[in-house]
């Protein structure tokens, strides 16, 4: 479903009222996602687990990591993120496009989603 | 369903393939090693503030609550277990009774954006036929339990 993305750009996409951009390179796939496991847990954020491509992968509600709301029950959309070898989807209204071919810069008002950061549990970086 | 084994038995690793029995919560579908589940019973069987079954105390759990899922009539079925250290529960489940067998490479451990006492509770996820499936750690949910146990 997802176009093959240049590694070195950035693709941006909205989450709510927020514009959010990730590292091509860490960009599995843009898919929807119809069946979700939830797993209980701390985190309110952690929606659970779907399946996607023989694959278990956590979901983190972004939107509500961020503090804009929560996302509703399946199916949305999702974009699925691998990094440092964990994969991780976040559910995402629409993509807005990419940014800057090489990634140099963020642009206004986007906020820069540190995969790595967030599939272990941390969070998202600030807005740049 | 296993009735009676031996104790002491440790926790085997995640993925060396190992019997489980299955159970529901509020629709989520859950699998513990067969050889920590004594007896199933239906609910409502608690005397005091235990299960008694052939002269054993399973202290109640209601994992609802211990999930913080939404309460609902307990009208399901008690998991007679232990967590092979001694500690024993009666975990009040909605459902439960199938045999399955986990196979290695079915088997996820939890992934690291887990980060809370999920991590005690649950050892790793399965697929069961593009079913996933929360495998649940004896000892650490047991140990969490504890406080959370059902008044009765």
């Amino acid at each position: 479903m997802t176009p093959s993305v240049d590694p070195r750009a950035l693709m941006i996409v909205a989450i709510g009222s927020r514009r959010v951009a990730v590292h091509g390179g860490e960009v599995s796939e843009v898919a929807k996602v119809s069946v979700v496991t939830p797993v209980p847990c701390d985190d309110p954020a952690i929606l659970g687990v779907t399946l996607h491509r023989g694959r278990i992968v956590p979901l983190m509600d972004l939107r509500r990591r961020l503090g804009d709301g929560a996302t509703g029950l399946p199916p949305f959309l999702c974009l699925f993120t691998r990094s440092g070898g964990a994969d991780l989807g976040v559910p995402i209204d629409s993509v807005l496009g990419f940014g800057a071919a090489d990634g140099s810069r963020v642009p206004d008002g986007v906020t820069l989603l540190n995969v790595s950061s967030l599939a272990a549990g941390h969070g998202a970086a600030p807005a740049h | 369903m296993p009735s009676s084994r031996g104790r002491g038995e440790s926790e085997r690793p995640v993925g060396s393939g190992r019997s489980v029995v299955l159970f529901t919560v509020a629709g989520v579908e859950y699998a513990i090693d067969a050889g920590r589940v004594r007896h199933l019973v239906p609910a409502g069987r608690e005397t005091g503030r235990s299960v008694v079954f052939e002269g054993a105390n399973y202290p109640p759990v209601d994992l609802r609550a211990l999930f913080r899922l939404p309460a609902a009539p307990r009208t399901g079925r008690a998991l007679l277990v232990d967590d092979g250290a001694g500690r024993t529960a009666a975990l009040m489940v909605d459902a439960a009774g199938t045999l399955a067998r986990l196979e290695e490479r079915a088997v996820t451990p939890l992934p690291v954006v887990f980060r809370g006492r999920e991590r005690r509770r649950f050892e790793a996820l399965t697929l069961l036929d593009d079913r996933v499936v929360v495998v649940v750690s004896p000892r650490g949910l047991l140990a969490d339990a504890a406080p959370t146990r059902v008044a009765v």
